[in-house]
Order: structure tokens, then sequence, then C-alpha cells
């Protein structure tokens, strides 16, 4: 079991990621935080060592990711999700960040995951391949297509690259 | 639009109450499961204690399958050897002259039952050039103390169930690492030391050279076929003597079945298949 202190730096160090991935995943802020509490615990219980930061934080967005779709994969869940959590945050938000968001809250789990890892984290399509799993060819065929629903919904360009 | 995707996703952060109810929860879930902080040091010895724990599991699943702990002879003049486990099943068979060897060649007798065994051989096309004449089979059983009455009798129903004349014999376990010093089948080597108490003037070495048939024919004719005796000592109870011809033609009288007789089990011979 990980220190106190270890936890406590992770939490406050991973905790606007964690978010990220479970919110755009789970679109309700009570289940973002049942799966958040959940990361967390396990971050805590896992007890090998990491080889750096990055490793560490590589660990953490598989661990939500893979939490994030095992919560979803329950039938009750499943059948009870409301889409709250942008309702939630519009008094906060800016209209056309909201657009975004609602766009890439639409698109299939495996394509958000591609687009936020590569956009927002600034992964490579090899380093995302490694993350979740899956081949590189198979993440540059996800933010392809990713891209083109994205330009339908929003219009315009700038999903080139 | 990367931009965008950015801004967008820059303005979800986790709400401060949650990271705090997050680092309480945590802390509560430390106390309710205080599980022990491993030293390295103890984990190495977990690690090698769970490595000793496989290897003595292993050296016990090795000596349960692997060893073998009896012995079935299976002689004619083909010598043929079943090393079995102790589950009585076939670890290993081996031939102890020629036609042995070719007799075993294409037959899968490992991990079979040792009577199923028998009973590969004795049918296999091989060994019933040998059978079809006037060839006489012997099963000779060696086992340790806890395998010794079930293989006995076991071997003994084989020798009457089959349909040729042969009978079984027993050995001292001891016997068995005697009769591979000489290259000998277990069977060969049993005959053989009954020949030289029977017959001072042959040596190990003329018996070695002596076909299994052989060997009988001369025992028969020393009147040596009811003999009971521990291997080593010279005791020799001669029961219902058979009057036997030059010739082994009373093979068959031979392969009489002697349950009733009195002799020692070590050395009790068994029945044959009439």
């Amino acid at each position: 079991m990980r220190s106190e202190d270890d936890v406590n730096q992770a939490v406050e160090r991973y905790a606007d990621m964690v978010q990220r991935v479970c919110l755009y995943h789970l679109k309700n802020q009570t289940d973002t935080e049942d799966v958040f509490q959940n990361v967390f615990l396990k971050y805590m219980l896992h007890e090998e060592c990491f080889l750096d930061q990055e490793h560490e934080k590589a660990w953490l967005l598989r661990v939500t990711i893979n939490a994030c779709r095992d919560y979803l994969r329950n039938f009750f869940r499943r059948n009870t999700v409301s889409l709250d959590v942008l309702k939630e945050a519009e008094a906060e938000e800016r209209k056309d960040y909201r657009e975004v968001l609602e766009a890439v809250m639409s698109l299939p789990a495996k394509y958000k995951d591609a687009i936020y890892l590569h956009y927002y984290e600034g992964y490579s399509a090899a380093e995302i391949g490694r993350i979740l799993g899956k081949k590189e060819n198979t993440i540059y065929s996800q933010l392809s297509r990713a891209r083109g629903m994205l330009r339908d919904k929003l219009g315009g360009d700038g999903f080139d690259e | 639009m990367t931009n965008k995707i950015q801004d967008a996703f820059d303005n979800i952060k986790a709400d401060p109450r949650l990271t705090e109810s997050t680092k309480r929860y945590l802390s509560e879930k430390r106390r309710e499961n205080p599980r022990p902080q491993h030293h390295p040091v103890m984990r190495l010895a977990v690690s090698a204690a769970c490595a000793v724990f496989f290897m003595i599991m292993g050296a016990f699943g090795y000596s349960w399958v692997l060893e073998p702990v009896s012995y079935v002879s299976i002689d004619v003049n083909p010598s043929i050897e079943l090393a079995l486990n102790r589950s009585n099943r076939v670890i290993s068979a081996a031939a102890y002259n020629i036609e042995g060897e070719e007799i075993l060649e294409g037959l899968s007798l490992r991990w079979k039952k040792y009577s199923e065994a028998i009973h590969t051989v004795i049918e296999s096309e091989g060994m019933s050039v040998y059978l079809s004449g006037e060839g006489e089979l012997v099963l000779t059983v060696a086992a340790d103390e806890n395998h010794r009455e079930e293989l006995e009798e076991g071997v003994s129903r084989c020798a009457g169930h089959i349909g040729h004349d042969c009978h079984n014999e027993n050995a001292d376990l001891g016997t068995v690492s005697q009769a591979h010093e000489l290259g000998l089948s277990l069977g060969k080597y049993n005959a053989c030391l009954k020949l030289l108490r029977y017959d001072s003037s042959i040596t190990m070495e003329d018996c070695k050279n002596m076909s299994m048939a052989e060997i009988l024919i001369r025992l028969r004719k020393l009147g040596a076929d009811d003999v009971t005796d521990d291997a080593g000592t010279d005791d020799v109870i001669k029961e219902n003597p058979i009057k036997t011809g030059t010739d082994g033609s009373d093979q068959n009288e031979n392969c009489r079945n002697r349950g009733e007789d009195n002799t020692p089990l070590r050395q009790r011979k068994g029945h044959h298949g009439h």
C-alpha cells in the first residue's frame, strides 16, 4: 500500500485529468465521483514502483479509462446515465467550449479516448496505442474517423492533423 | 480547433471538495484495511518460501508420477520389462534382447495400466510368433510392500486370462538392480538364479546366453518346477513334483493353477490360461 503522502500528492497532481476522463465517459457527476475515488483507491493499493512520472500518468489514464468502461458496462448504470454534466457546468462554461465538449462527448467511447489523449494530453498515436493496448494504425484510424465526425458536427477546418 | 479542444477540456477541473473527500475516503480505507507494508527482505523470504514449496511439490509430483516403484517382466524368449509408478501405470518399457526390441517397436505402453500393457504386449503381432508354438510365457513381478499384494494378484489374474502357456513369478525388488547390472530382465534373472541353485555347474554367464525356454526346460529336468524360496536361500520345498519330458511337452501341465498350494506368496506360481 502506498503511503498517505504519496496518495495525497497523486490526488492533487492528477485530479483534473481523472475528472476529465471520467466526465467525458460518464457524463454524470455522481458516477464520476464514484469512479474518481475508485481510481485513486486502486492507485493506493498498487504497490509496484513507477519508472517515472510519465509512467505513473499513463498508468492512471489506463486505469481511469478501464474503470469508466467497466462502470458503463453495468446494466443499471448504463440505463440510468443522464446527460446532466453539461447542465451542471453550464453556468461556468462558455458556449463555444460547451459545443466542443458536447461534440467530443457524443463520439463513440473509443474515439473519445483517442481525441482526448491526442489533442489534450498530447500523446502520439504510438503512445496512445500503448496506453489503450491497441495497434498504432488502429489509433491513426480512430483519430481520422473522430476528426471527420467532429468536422461534421462543428463544421470548419482545423481537424486535419 | 485543436486549441478549442484544449480550452474546452481545460475548463473541466476537479472540484476541490471532491479531491478533499477522496483523500478522506482513502484515509478511511487505509484505516479499515491496514495492509502491512512489506519489507523487501520479507518479500524475498516469501518468494523463496514459495519457490521451495513448489520445488517440494514438483519433487513429490515427480516421485508420484515418474519414479518406478514396481516392475513386471514379460519373458518368453523376448524379454520385456515394464517399470510402474505408484499408480501401477507404465512409465517405461525396456527390451532386454533384440526380439524384445522388435516387439516394443510401434507399441505405445506409457501410462497404460499394467494389466492393459501386459495384454498389449502379449497380443502384439510380434509376440504371436513366439507364443504360437511351445513358447512359455513367464510374468515376473517385483514390487514394494505397498503394491506387492495388488500387483502379484493382478498379474496372476492376467496370467490366468492369457490364452497361452504361462505362469507368474514373484521376485524380490532388490533383484531388479542386480538383473539390470547384468543386462537381464527381472524375469530372466529370476529364472537364472533358480537354475544356478539347482545346477552348480552352470554359471550366470552361461545362463545369460540361454533362451528363456532353455532355462525353463533345464529347470524342469532338474525337477525345479515347484520351488519355494527367497532369493539367496537354498531351502527348497518340492510339492507335487511333475515328471517332465526332455522336450518340454508337459508345459501345459506346468501351467496348472496351483492356487491351493501353501507356498509363500513371494514365490507362488500362478495359473495359466486354458
